[in-house]
């Protein structure tokens, strides 16, 4: 999916520095096998609570080598932890904390509600409309800087739903 | 994104409305007449006091009845399951023909009653929509009200940090009488939400 190239504004699509110059070395003919890292769609939620909110992103790695994320931090907050949503067998929910993400060359991450998100810890009072700098930390990658638009919770729409069943919306097909 | 996002949800919301959303659509075929999991009867809203967000006190079944109402447990620590769901709620409620939203309230009840008080509950839902109410009490009666609604909620041993409550992210409809009727597993969209809840509250009217 190219979403990336895709979306108003132009803001979302952000390149890491290193992964220019490797942008810039494959241009150039230069073989190297590195990973590219390109982010899009990153927004943090408004903090409902003083303690904790949770960010979303789509990680690309447009590179030929697999890169992993290994963290994230930003200034908004204490702390920044990578979990996942996960649903067990009898329907609860939990979370898992995750200390790596694999983002393997060609291959697209989604961080998004249900699924993978970065939890922000004590994060200031941040509102709607404003930007807040995060910092990806990636094995091969280093540090890719990504700006988060901060987004009310009742203005993220249908974003909740998987692809599928917005495909079912689409084409009205209600039957289940 | 957000212009995307909600260029999407008005066009699944468009979907909706031209494929009848007016409950229509789902009736004569498949198992259950709903988009959610049909279980009239399955469970009963017990009758425990709790607190609500507004610090009066709130039975379960004795100040639910007469409306039908949507159930969810859940914590306010929670930075994604949980809003997630409410804001679906929310936007379900908003879909509904004023009539019915008249019928219709959704109830919180924290599953972390320990940290979560009426003050906390009440600026949490506040985000959402300022019509919801927020149930706590103590943690016996908590997982007692679990119990009987079917919900697995479990707390870590030791909650002296940023711990993590695990809960079921289902929601549950119980009707004027406080009988289960429709259960959504979570991520159900708001749309098909409001076209369940158009039917349920359409047939008991």
């Amino acid at each position: 999916m190219a979403a990336r190239r895709t979306v108003p504004g132009g803001r979302a699509l952000t390149v890491a520095g290193a992964a220019g110059a490797f942008a810039l070395a494959a241009i150039t003919g230069c073989a190297a096998q590195e990973p590219q890292i390109e982010t899009s769609d990153a927004t943090v939620r408004v903090p409902l609570t003083p303690d904790v909110t949770s960010a979303y992103l789509t990680i690309e790695n447009t590179g030929a080598a697999d890169d992993t994320l290994i963290g994230a931090d930003t200034a908004a907050a204490d702390e920044v932890q990578m979990h996942e949503s996960v649903q067990k067998d009898d329907g609860t929910m939990g979370m898992e904390e995750r200390d790596e993400i694999p983002v393997s060359a060609g291959e697209t991450v989604e961080f998004k509600p249900g699924k993978l998100h970065l939890m922000l810890m004590d994060p200031d009072a941040l509102k709607a409309g404003e930007t807040v700098a995060l910092e990806l930390r990636f094995a091969k990658s280093g540090t890719v800087e990504v700006d988060a638009e901060v987004e009310d919770v009742m203005d993220e729409g249908a974003k909740g739903g998987d692809m599928e069943s917005m495909d079912d919306m689409d084409h009205g097909d209600m039957d289940h | 994104m957000r212009r995307m996002t909600m260029a999407a949800a008005g066009a699944a919301a468009g979907a909706a409305l031209l494929a009848g959303c007016g409950g229509q659509a789902a009736t004569g075929s498949g198992d259950s007449p709903y988009n959610g999991s049909e279980i009239e009867g399955a469970f009963t809203l017990p009758s425990t006091e709790f607190t609500d967000n507004k610090g009066e006190p709130y039975d379960l079944k004795e100040d639910s009845a007469g409306k039908y109402t949507a159930v969810f447990m859940g914590f306010t620590n929670c930075p994604d399951i949980c809003p997630t769901t409410m804001a679906d709620l929310s936007q379900a409620k908003g879909m509904l023909d004023e009539s019915t939203q008249k019928e219709f309230q959704t109830v919180f009840i924290t599953a972390d009653p320990e940290r979560d008080d009426p003050e906390l509950l009440d600026m949490w839902l506040g985000s959402f929509d300022p019509s919801f109410v927020g149930l706590t009490t103590n943690l016996e009666d908590t997982d007692a009200t679990a119990d009987e609604l079917g919900i697995s909620v479990s707390r870590p041993e030791d909650r002296s940090g940023d711990y993590q409550v695990d809960h079921g992210g289902q929601t549950l409809l119980f009707d004027p009488e406080g009988e289960s009727q429709v259960m959504w597993s979570y991520g159900t969209e708001p749309e098909k939400v409001a076209e369940d809840l158009e039917t349920v509250i359409g047939e008991g009217a």
